[in-house]
C-alpha cells in the first residue's frame, strides 16, 4: 500500500529536459521509479534515459496510460502544465516549482479540487515510498537509502529537507516509513497535512504518523481538531519549529514564504497545546523523536506489510 | 501595498518601486542585510541565500533549509547560544553565494563564531557549501584558535567536504551526529573558548 506514491504510479514528468528534471530523471530509475514518459514542447519524439518526449501531455497520454505527473516547468508556465494535466485526466500531482505567482496558485488549486485531482506542493521536493522504491521528484537526491527505508512510519513535512532528516531519525531510532511527503513551503498548498493523515490513516502498512510543521497557517489546528474527531486514530508524533519566532514581530517571515506569524495566528505555542489536547505527542527537541518513537513502537510482528521490518 | 515578488515580471512598472526582501524584516533593512540580497540576487537560479540582522547575539548563524534552519536556531536558543542573526541557504547554491552569505554573517560586530549547520541534502553540494565558507574564513583573517567554529553537513559529496575541513582545520560532522547534537556542540565551543559563555 503507502500513499500516493505506490506500485500503481504510472508517471509523467512535465518539464522532463530543463536541468533539474532530467537529473530527477536519472536519479529516479537508478532507484528503480518507473518513469513512462517526459514532455517538453518543442522536443517531441526525443528520449531522456530511455524515456520517451513528447510535445504535449495530450500526446503522451495517446501513448501510455498516466496517473501520476510531476511538474518541473519554470514559474511562468506552471499554471499551464498543471492545467494540462488535470484537463488529460491525471489524479496526482506533485507541483516542485518554487515562485509560482501566488494569484496562479489560488487558480489552479480550486479547479483541481472542483475536479478531484490530488496536488502535492507547490515548493515541494516530492514524494517517496521505500517500500515500493517509487519516488516522485527530488526527494532522496542520488541516494534515498541513506534516509529513506522500509518501514511503517508515515511522515508528513512542511519542509523539503527535514523529510529527510525527519525520515533518517526514525532510520536511526531503528525504523523506516512507508511514505514520506514533502508538502511544499508555500502559503497555498495542494495538500494540508490533515488530508493526508486521513490518507495515512486508511492504509494498513502505516502504523504511526510524524510531522514537522513551522510557524503560520493553521494546518496543526485542523490536525488537531480532525485527531478529536476520531478521524485519526494512530499515533501522531508532532515536531513545530520556529518556537524562537514568537519573540520576534508580527507579520515576519522566517524560511519559507509560508512561515509567518500574522494577526496572532500561526504560533508555534498554540500548535502545540491544541496538538497535545488532541491527544498528539509533541516532541520538545528534535532529538526527542527516537525515544518517543522506541516508546511507542509496535513490535515488529505486528507489523502486516511485506516492507515492515 | 503587498506586492507578490513571484509575479513582478507581470508588473515590471512596479520593480522600480519595490524594495526586495522586506517581507523577511520588521524595520528598514540593514546595510548587512541589503549586502546579502545583492548576494542572492546575483545569481538568482542558483541556490537561496537569506539574512536577517538579530539585535545582539555573537554566534554567527548559517543554516538551512528553510524548516532545518528554524529548528536549529530554536536548539541553539535551548542550549544557551545567542544567535547573531537567522539565516536561511540551500537549493543548491553556488560557492560563491555561500562565500557571499559566509562573509555577510561574519562582518556583523561581536559575531565571536560561527555554527553551520544543515539538514541532510537532497540536492545541495556540501563541498561547494564548505569551499565558500572556508575561503571567507581566510579572507576574514579567522584565527580558529580563537574563534569557535562547528560544521554539521551531510549530504551530497560529503566525503569531499569533511576533507576539505579536516585540511581547514575546521570541526566537521556529517550525519554521525544529530542537528540538536551539532546545535550543543556548537554551544560547548563557546565555553570552552570564551569561559563563561
Amino acid at each position: 500500500m503507502a500513499i500516493l506514491a505506490d506500485a500503481q504510479a504510472k508517471i509523467v514528468i512535465q518539464g522532463i529536459t530543463g536541468r533539474e528534471a532530467s537529473m530527477v530523471t536519472r536519479h529516479s530509475l537508478d532507484y528503480g521509479t518507473r518513469i513512462l514518459a517526459g514532455v517538453t514542447p518543442g522536443k517531441g519524439g526525443q528520449e531522456i534515459y530511455g524515456v520517451p518526449i513528447y510535445d504535449t501531455l495530450k500526446d503522451a497520454c495517446r501513448e501510455h496510460d498516466l496517473n501520476v505527473s510531476v511538474v518541473y516547468v519554470p514559474p511562468a508556465f506552471a499554471y499551464e502544465a498543471v492545467l494540462e494535466a488535470i484537463e488529460n485526466g491525471i489524479k496526482l500531482i506533485v507541483v516542485i516549482t518554487e515562485n509560482i505567482p501566488q494569484h496562479d496558485v489560488i487558480k489552479f488549486l480550486y479547479i483541481a479540487r472542483k475536479n478531484g485531482v490530488r496536488i502535492i506542493g507547490p515548493n515541494c521536493v516530492g514524494v517517496i515510498s521505500p517500500g515500493y522504491r517509487v519516488k516522485l521528484g527530488a526527494i532522496g537526491g542520488d541516494n534515498p537509502d541513506r534516509c529513506f527505508v522500509p518501514g511503517a512510519v508515515g511522515v508528513i513535512s512542511r519542509s523539503g529537507g527535514m523529510t529527510a532528516e525527519v525520515s533518517w531519525m526514525i532510520k536511526r531510532a531503528g525504523f523506516g516509513v512507508s511514505t514520506s511527503i514533502s508538502i511544499g513551503g508555500d502559503p497555498l498548498i495542494g495538500s494540508p497535512p490533515k488530508e493526508l493523515l486521513e490518507l495515512f490513516e486508511k492504509d494498513p502498512e502505516t502504523k504511526a504518523v510524524v510531522t514537522f510543521s513551522e510557524p503560520g497557517t493553521n494546518f496543526e489546528e485542523e490536525m488537531a481538531a480532525f485527531i478529536k474527531d476520531g478521524g485519526f486514530t494512530k499515533p501522531l508524533i508532532a515536531f513545530i519549529a520556529g518556537k524562537f519566532t514568537e519573540g520576534m514581530p508580527e507579520g515576519t517571515i522566517f524560511g519559507h514564504a509560508g512561515a509567518i506569524i500574522s494577526a496572532g495566528r500561526g504560533r508555534p505555542s498554540d500548535k502545540a497545546r491544541k496538538l497535545k489536547e488532541a491527544g498528539a505527542i509533541v516532541a520538545d527537541q528534535f532529538d526527542d523523536l527516537i525515544p518517543i518513537l522506541r516508546d511507542i513502537a509496535p513490535s515488529p510482528d505486528k507489523c502486516s506489510g511485506k516492507d515492515c521490518k | 501595498m503587498g506586492v507578490d515578488d513571484n509575479a513582478l515580471w507581470r508588473h515590471p512598472h512596479l520593480s522600480s518601486r519595490i524594495q526586495m526582501g522586506m517581507e523577511r524584516a520588521w524595520r528598514p533593512l540593514t546595510a548587512l542585510e541589503k549586502q546579502a540580497i545583492e548576494v542572492n540576487e546575483a545569481e538568482p537560479y542558483r541556490g537561496t541565500a537569506r539574512y536577517t540582522e538579530m539585535d545582539g547575539g555573537d554566534i554567527g548563524f548559517m543554516c538551512g533549509g528553510g524548516g532545518g534552519s528554524l529548528m536549529l536556531y530554536d536548539a541553539l536558543l535551548h542550549f544557551g547560544g545567542r544567535p547573531a542573526n537567522y539565516t536561511e541557504f540551500g537549493g543548491n547554491p553556488s560557492e560563491n553565494k555561500v562565500y557571499g552569505l559566509a562573509k555577510v554573517i561574519l562582518s556583523k560586530p561581536g559575531v565571536k563564531g560561527l555554527f553551520v549547520g544543515m539538514n541532510i541534502t537532497n540536492n545541495t553540494q556540501v563541498d561547494l557549501v564548505v569551499k565558500g565558507i572556508i575561503r571567507a574564513l581566510k579572507e576574514k583573517g579567522v584565527n580558529l584558535a580563537k574563534f569557535p567554529v562547528v560544521i554539521r553537513e551531510a549530504g551530497i559529496n560529503e566525503a569531499e567536504a569533511r576533507r576539505l575541513c579536516t585540511e581547514a582545520g575546521l570541526e566537521y560532522y556529517g550525519e554521525e551526529i544529530t542537528l540538536t547534537q551539532a546545535a550543543k556542540r556548537m554551544v560547548e565551543k563557546m565555553r570552552e573558548v570564551y569561559g563563561n559563555y
